[in-house]
């Protein structure tokens, strides 16, 4: 093991968590999120044998999202509409609302769910947001409000216990 | 449903799921290193061909002017001038095609770097041959960054010079001054081995 290698896994030990709970709520799965931090990580590793990097969080926060969002692109163009529809189970929403939660993110865009999960639960600023993703802090607002107007329609439950206070969270 | 609360209600459904398998980080590291070697592997190759068609024009026949050659000198047992291909050690085969493939070359003492040639007979001459270069391509064991050195020595005399190929071990075209045997230091990042090349005259 080289010094590099052993200074990659340990960052990558402190990493890991967050980078999974990230891939948890993009993907909706747990061994999707699992192989979408490993391919995260793997790109990463390629990276980091080559040349020092500058800020090493941000950069497997935006490898993370970017991997996830061409994955999906790869996946849209891999797929193609059939007449008669394949038979699927549908989920049952569970009592906890977990269920919900991954269907309600599943209905968003890629890059919406990516907004959502960067800007709501790793709580980056839309600055942030907006160079990870390479598009204008603009463009990340107007996409996190419908993404939130939508997740209001798919989750009633939650809805309907919140208040009308909204906070900025900038 | 405020920000707040989406907050909440994402922390808690990720706070659901089992937790991730740390092999995970292991398995990334086997990956990447793969897609390391696979990438050195490219550019070594890529720089091959480069070399090939700057040698064309000129008909690389593994036989050419093999029967006419006058001996040369060798000062040590180890400098040959034929070179049976044998399958390459695994580590050097990265790249290429056959999954087990044969070629000659001439393996470091410390068994750290191949030094591949180009033909059976006489793969190296001086002067260097009009139809063909004095083409090597070095693989080493273990990657390591900065250029690969050699110092090399005509045993038999005080004679040495020092060639540097760029990027470490690769493909390289090695012209040396005088013909014979030729003891190679091999340096490249913290790695070191030795080995012998015959210079055939020309």
């Amino acid at each position: 093991m080289t010094a590099g290698n052993g200074e990659f896994r340990s960052f990558a030990a402190t990493r890991l968590d967050a980078l999974y709970r990230s891939a948890v709520l993009l993907t909706g799965q747990h061994q999707s999120a699992e192989d979408l931090v490993q391919e995260t990580l793997t790109r990463m590793y390629v990276v980091w044998r080559s040349r020092p990097l500058e800020d090493p969080v941000a950069y497997s926060r935006r490898t993370l999202v970017n991997t996830f969002i061409s994955s999906r692109r790869r996946r849209s163009s891999s797929e193609y509409p059939q007449e008669v529809l394949p038979e699927v189970v549908a989920p049952a929403p569970d009592v906890d609302g977990r269920v919900d939660v991954h269907r309600a993110l599943g209905e968003l865009r890629p890059i919406d769910r990516a907004i959502v999960v960067l800007r709501y639960l790793e709580d980056i600023p839309v600055d942030e947001v907006a160079a990870t993703l390479r598009m204008s802090p603009g463009n990340v607002r107007v996409r996190a409000t419908r993404a939130l107007a939508t997740l209001r329609t798919s989750l009633p439950l939650q809805s309907a216990a919140s208040t009308t206070r909204e906070d900025t969270h900038e | 449903m405020s920000e707040t609360d989406l907050t909440v209600l994402l922390e808690q459904t990720a706070d659901r799921s089992p937790a991730p398998d740390p092999g995970i980080i292991d398995r990334s590291i086997a990956a990447g290193e793969r897609r390391v070697r696979r990438r050195t592997a490219t550019r070594v190759l890529g720089a091959a061909a480069a070399l090939a068609v700057v040698a064309a024009g000129a008909t690389w026949t593994i036989n050419a002017k093999v029967a006419d050659r006058t001996p040369a000198t060798s000062a040590a047992e180890a400098c040959r001038r034929d070179y049976t291909p044998r399958v390459l050690p695994a580590w050097a085969t990265t790249g290429f095609s056959s999954p087990n493939p044969t070629m000659p070359y001439v393996l470091g003492d410390r068994g750290d770097i191949v030094a591949i040639l180009w033909a059976e007979h006489d793969p190296l001459v001086v002067p260097p041959a009009q139809d063909r270069n004095n083409k090597i391509l070095w693989v080493g064991r273990v990657a390591s960054e900065g250029s690969l050195q050699i110092k090399a020595h005509l045993i038999g005399s005080d004679r040495s010079v020092t060639r540097t190929v760029d990027g470490g071990p690769g493909p390289s075209i090695i012209d040396l001054p005088d013909a014979g045997c030729w003891s190679l230091d091999l340096t490249w990042g913290k790695q070191h081995d030795h080995l012998q090349l015959e210079y055939a005259p020309s």
